[in-house]
């Protein structure tokens, strides 16, 4: 009675059941809890079937993949805790900006640049979970997943110049989170002098067709 | 590109994303500069340790089997873009029966119906499921895309083409005090109990209630129906039968391309009452005794 779905579904899960690692991991990143991360890969993983005729084959499917595994993520937390989120967030990303520095990262400035040497992976993990959504994403799909800039603004619907400041912010919020731990943890002694430089803002750091404008000027 | 450049777009340039001239005269700018190959490398390193040092993943026991059970019970692929349902065959394996209720609107001539697919858990009985969904006034609408979650356009009101009399098919009232709604399902995988057998013409169906609400089921070409209703009896079997006689009248098979949209859209409509046509001999349910 259904003999065309198997072909469908052979293929399908061809594509997908590979991809079951980092998938789970990114699942995992964003609910932060196992029962949680494995529903959204279910729900994922049925959604991108059903929606497989719509798949162009030869493009990158991962992203294809990961990209309704965010949208899917992200109506199912807005439906869950609307109005309070969002405004949430926006402030977390303002205070989390005061700390920005527009120089080297304090990591990277401390004399003591094994603090990278000594991060252990629960400490990047837990540094992780602290960053704002939007920053932690943008991170893990950059720097773990390995997607491009290009794939990043699909999965996540947004500016490509917005992925380069999640980018950015996120980093380095990241290094400034590891610094405060190792300092709370005796590793390294807490620098006086640190010059709190203004905070950037996201015009400030994307701008590469500004850049671009400014150099042909000079020229 | 100056030392303040560097800093920007270090991560640009790390993550491969330059353009070809714009990354030579980054790395010019490194070849020249110690404070920024300091920077740089410290950068490196850092996003080379986060990839990493990451914990790995570990997949939880099982979850891949799950993964492809669930996704070997869902029969064919959507039929048209948006507008698709899902009939769940029950394995031989699994005991889990399952049920899809489809939510049928009818806003407006013209617009298709839109559906929304809903997962049941393990229902022996057909009206179980259909009870647990509730009772809602008027009819709701899905619109299901990629991705997202299937929300609620509106609450549909309806305008049938005579809104009183018994020539009209269907009684909607404008403020959507009616409701009706159409599940399909696996006939060798429910129940019928609490239904009562009756006769249309050639073939069985099954009458009931739940939840204060009317229901039939029937049988057809290896799928099941089942309407349900707040409207009186004769208003329900007329959909019925006008169900079955656009089902019959649709040569292709239920588990290809099947044009449900049209059905429905039939149903809505006052000139398409035809009587049930006489296709098959009436097969009974797993359970069931042949009829005398």
């Amino acid at each position: 009675m259904f003999k065309k779905r198997d072909r469908g579904i052979r293929e399908f899960e061809g594509l997908l059941l590979p991809l079951m690692k980092p998938l789970y991991g990114m699942a995992l990143r964003m609910t932060r809890n196992e029962k949680d991360a494995e529903d959204l890969v279910q729900e994922t993983s049925m959604k991108a079937f059903r929606a497989f005729k719509t798949f162009t084959r030869g493009t990158n499917f991962k992203a294809w993949v990961f990209r309704i595994m965010t949208n899917t993520f992200i109506n199912i937390h807005h439906q869950r805790n609307r109005d309070n989120r969002l405004v949430h967030d926006l402030e977390k990303e303002d205070h989390y900006d005061r700390f920005l520095s527009n120089g080297p990262a304090r990591m990277a400035r401390d004399p003591e640049a094994e603090i990278l040497d000594r991060m252990m992976s629960e400490d990047i993990a837990a540094a992780l979970e602290e960053l704002p959504e939007e920053f932690r994403l943008a991170v893990i799909l950059c720097d773990i997943e390995g997607f491009s800039y290009k794939e990043i603004a699909e999965i996540l619907k947004c500016p490509i110049g917005t992925v380069m400041s999640r980018l950015y912010r996120g980093r380095r919020h990241l290094q400034n989170l590891l610094y405060e731990h190792a300092v709370q943890q005796g590793i390294i002694a807490p620098q006086t002098g640190h010059e709190e430089i203004k905070a950037d803002t996201e015009d400030n750091v994307t701008r590469l067709d500004t850049y671009r404008k400014s150099k042909k000027q000079n020229q | 590109m100056n030392c303040q450049d560097m800093q920007k777009f270090i991560h640009v340039y790390l993550d491969g994303e330059f353009a070809e001239e714009d990354r030579r005269d980054f790395e010019r700018h490194l070849a020249s500069c110690e404070q920024c190959r300091k920077m740089a490398r410290f950068e490196s390193r850092f996003k080379a340790a986060l990839k990493v040092r990451v914990p790995p993943v570990t997949l939880p026991e099982g979850l891949v089997k799950r993964i492809r059970a669930r996704l070997e019970s869902t029969p064919a692929e959507p039929s048209h873009g948006r507008y698709y349902w899902a009939l769940r065959l029950v394995p031989a394996a699994l005991a889990a029966s399952a049920l899809i209720l489809l939510i049928w609107p009818h806003s407006h001539p013209g617009s298709g119906p839109t559906r929304e697919v809903l997962r049941a858990q393990s229902a022996p009985s057909i009206l179980e499921t259909i009870a647990r969904r509730g009772r809602r006034p008027g009819v709701a609408s899905f619109v299901h895309e990629p991705g997202s979650e299937g929300h609620p356009i509106k609450q549909a009101s309806f305008s049938s083409s005579s809104s009183q009399g018994s020539n009209s098919p269907f009684l909607f009232s404008k403020n959507g005090r009616n409701r009706v709604a159409v599940t399909v399902f696996d006939p060798e995988s429910v129940s019928l109990a609490g239904l009562a057998r009756t006769r249309l013409g050639n073939r069985y169906i099954y009458l009931g209630s739940v939840s204060g609400q009317r229901v039939a089921v029937f049988r057809h070409q290896g799928a099941g129906y089942a309407i349900t209703t707040d409207l009186p009896t004769p208003e329900l079997l007329r959909m019925v039968r006008i169900m079955l006689s656009n089902l019959t009248h649709d040569s292709a098979p239920i588990s290809q391309e099947p044009n449900l949209s049209r059905v429905f859209q039939s149903m809505m409509s006052p000139d398409q009452l035809q009587p049930a046509s006489v296709d098959e001999e009436p097969k009974p349910f797993a359970s069931e005794e042949p009829p005398r």
